[in-house]
Formats: structure tokens, sequence, C-alpha cells
């Protein structure tokens, strides 16, 4: 991984396979990049319930979502959208997954990052 | 205050709330279980005619209940049907002898946690779980259970309690004014949660809680990062 006026390289688009989430650390900051229809998504792998990693978690390439494996909270991955709370419940009062900006140039994923903020979330 | 969170009482749940069925006891915690303490005791302090400072041998040997209670998370589900066994907060105040002063019951534990409650309330100090000592990441030595509450009020790892004659703010409470929300109202019901107000709440205080997990996360990697260099 390199800086490159102030965005990182992930991967190459190419390295991504469809339904095989793969996760980077930029500066202390979890980033889980996954490829559903072809499109790539940029999540923080973090549950918004309890801060669990949920890089692991069940990842449903039929419905573009990922469940945490400690408490089984469900967030849409193109949005970051909670769909439900932990063990089922109404996920009204977890707040989103964070997604990330990142473009891709000449194949390449960059993420949009720098020393200072780390990681620039999108928010939706 | 009544009894909640029974077998036998209507409603069981929170109205909203899901069962959760699990084999494992979920456990959630603010900052994980650190190393089990070498020289444990439990200790009462404050408005006390006879502060204690009991061993974990002595704690374990006064008088003990086993109750099945449910449990209930703040996060929209219960788990129910917990054997609790432990010593009654009524026992430790028979013993410590708080004066006609006090009103509430501060209840400490490891890392600063706390939960405050009135005088009267029902309180298990437990410290075994279905007839087992309970395992470190679950509360041991002691952890407190407080039936009809939600998850976090009942303090993991407890260590002191302290008796006060005015109400203090715990745990949770500094840290909603920390963030600029009020703190939880002692006098509202905590299962009155299904309502739009108390949702717009709790979602305000998972961004907090979330931001706080990021950011400390960050500072662990950089602290990392330096000292590598």
């Amino acid at each position: 991984m390199s800086e490159l006026e102030g965005r990182f390289f992930l991967c190459k688009v190419s390295d991504l396979v469809e339904g095989e989430p793969r996760k980077f650390v930029v500066h202390g900051s979890d980033v889980l990049l996954l490829k559903l229809d072809g499109k790539i998504h940029a999540v923080e792998p973090m549950c918004s319930h309890d801060g669990t990693d949920i890089s692991r978690g069940k990842f449903s390439q039929h419905s573009g979502t990922l469940e945490c494996p400690k408490h089984y909270a469900v967030f849409d991955v193109r949005s970051g959208t909670p769909l439900r709370g932990p063990f089922g419940a109404d996920g009204d009062t977890q707040p989103p997954l964070r997604v990330y900006r990142f473009k891709i140039d000449s194949g390449r994923i960059m993420l949009e990052a720098n020393q200072e903020w780390g990681v620039i979330p999108q928010y939706t | 205050m009544a009894k909640r969170g029974y077998s036998d009482n209507e409603p069981r749940i929170p109205k909203g709330w899901v069962l959760a069925n699990v084999e494992q006891w979920p456990i959630n915690t603010m900052h994980g279980p650190g190393p089990s303490p070498a020289n444990w005791r439990f200790e009462t302090y404050g408005d006390v005619k006879k502060p204690l400072s009991l061993t974990y041998d002595e704690f374990v040997n006064l008088p003990s209940i086993t109750k099945k209670l449910d449990h209930h998370c703040i996060d929209g589900w219960s788990y129910l049907g917990h054997e609790w066994t432990g010593v009654d907060m009524d026992t430790i105040i028979q013993m410590t002898e708080p004066t006609d002063e006090v009103k509430f019951i501060h209840t400490e534990g490891e890392r600063g946690y706390s939960s405050t409650f009135p005088v009267g309330q029902e309180l298990l100090l437990a410290y075994k779980r279905f007839g087992k000592v309970l395992p470190r990441a679950g509360g041991y030595p002691v952890r407190l259970v407080a039936p009809g509450e939600f998850g976090y009020k009942s303090v993991k790892w407890v260590e002191r309690v302290k008796f006060i004659s005015d109400w203090e703010y715990d745990f949770w409470d500094e840290k909603l004014i920390a963030w600029g929300l009020p703190p939880i109202d002692p006098k509202l019901n905590p299962w009155n949660v299904d309502n739009a107000e108390r949702k717009a709440g709790l979602r305000q205080l998972f961004i907090h809680l979330t931001e706080d997990h990021r950011r400390e996360k960050i500072a662990l990697y950089r602290k990392k990062l330096e000292a590598s260099q």
C-alpha cells in the first residue's frame, strides 16, 4: 500500500473476487472491500452495536448483506444501512456502517485518506 | 419498586424486544475483561457504620440465594432464565449498617464502571451462573444482577459498594453528559422504550459509542506504530 496525493492504493479491481471480502488497514482504520454484482463497495467492518469486527461475518451475495458474527446484526453493504439489530431486534437504534469514498484509477482502487484525518468516510 | 424480570411476570420482555435463542451466553462489555485480580476484595464504604472488606472466600461463604432471572439488553433482545447464585444486597446492607440518611447504592466495578440504584431495589451480587463459577468475561469474581433493568446496569467485576444520601451519576450518566446528552432519568420506567423519542436517544448514544470505539482503535494503532519506530 502506498500514499499518492492523499489516496491509498488498496488493490487492483481484478484482485477482488465476487463474494470474497478483503480487509485492509489504513491509518489504523479497517476497510473492507466487497464486490457485489460487479460493483465494488468499501465499508468499515465495525458493528455499530458493540464494535465487533464483522469482516469475518457472513456475507450474502444474494441480499448484499453482511451479518455480525457475534450477535447477528445485519447490514446492507451498499449503503451501510442496518437491516436488523442483534438477534433480529429492530435495527432502528443501530447507526449505519461507515461507508468509505474511493476512486478507481486505471483499474486500481484508491481510497481517500490522509495522515491527519485517516480514512475519509462517505456519509449516506 | 415492583419486581420485574421473573418468569411469572407479564409482560416478560419489553415491547418490541426479541428473544435471543442461542446456546452460548452472549457477553457484552464496554472494555472487555482485564486479567483476574490477584487480591480481589469486596468492600463497602460511604455512610456506613461497619465498612466491609471481604476476600473472595469470605464473600462466597456469606448466606447465598439462587434465583432464575431474565436478562434484557438495551439493544433489543432478551435472554430468559438465567440461574444466578450470589449474595442478596439486603444481606450486605444488614452487615454494613448504612446510616438512616442513606437513600442510594452506588455499585462500582473495575475500570470506573458503576451503577446507582435506590435503596430497596432488588439487587443480587452473583458469583455463579447455572451453578458454575462465573467466567472472567461474565463478571468473575462477582457481578451485579439487577432484575428488570437493562443489562448495562448490572455491573461486572464488582469491587466496591458505596452507600450515599444523594443521587450520584454513574458510568453511563457521566458518559451521556460528556457527549452532550441528558443523563438517564432514574424515575423513568426502563422498559418504556417502544417510542420514537427513546429510540432516537438510543441511536445517538450508539453513534457516540461507535465513535469512541473508533478513536480508541486508531489511538492504539498509532501508539503501536510509534513504539515500533
